[in-house]
């Protein structure tokens, strides 16, 4: 059984999508601003669509990696909020490790796994793998208004966990 | 609600091998000394 409950095909499509979603966000970087206000989950909120072009613009990195989650997990297959487990309308780095599974080998890393950075058990950052270069996970974190950017998954020398939802 | 177990190293050998076909190298990623330091989470606020 996966994490999430979806099957092999399933699961590929929501790490695309979520994927999808990160990069839209990178992207957009001058339009998305780092908050830890109230609007954070509107992108949830609103059912902000990645593969139309859609992204919220007022998030810090709990809410990024969230909405990026619920593109597949929510918005396509239309699962309970097993990210954070606040109905998709809320979350921080605390309810990500709470819940989903630590993926304990790198080797097992995949894209749609979020990093968890700083002192257990609430953790402080988190960010969202999307690939491998040169063998080494990367990850698209947003932690600061002039982010999202993409980086090492060890930029940080705090990673904590590393966790699956999908 | 305590964490769930670990994955099973060979439980997600698929995923792995799918995502190691389909997933485009994402290109080299920004020099971490660039970035300004994170500036933390919403906290337990976050949880509400």
């Amino acid at each position: 059984m996966s994490v999430s409950g979806l099957n092999r095909q399933q699961r590929h499509i929501a790490r695309e999508l979520a994927t999808q979603a990160a990069y839209l966000s990178l992207h957009h970087a001058p339009a998305v601003h780092y908050s830890q206000g109230p609007a954070r989950f509107d992108g949830i909120k609103h059912h902000l669509i990645a593969a139309k072009g859609q992204f919220p613009t007022e998030l810090d990195c709990s809410a990024s990696v969230t909405w990026w989650l619920a593109q597949g997990l929510l918005f396509r297959f239309k699962l309970p909020d097993i990210v954070n487990g606040a109905k998709w309308m809320a979350g921080y780095t605390g309810t990500l490790a709470q819940h989903g599974r630590e993926v304990i080998h790198l080797r097992n890393v995949i894209r749609g796994d979020a990093v968890l950075y700083g002192p257990a058990p609430t953790y402080e950052h988190t960010a969202m793998v999307v690939g491998h270069h040169n063998g080494k996970p990367v990850v698209i974190s947003h932690g600061s208004e002039p982010g999202p950017f993409l980086l090492p998954f060890d930029y940080r020398g705090d990673v904590g966990q590393i966790r699956r939802y999908i | 609600m305590p964490p769930t177990e670990p994955v099973d190293d060979d439980a997600y050998a698929d995923d792995v091998a799918d995502d190691g076909i389909t997933a485009e190298d994402p290109g080299p990623p920004t020099d971490p000394k660039a970035v300004p330091p994170d500036q933390g989470d919403a906290g337990e606020a976050g949880a509400k």
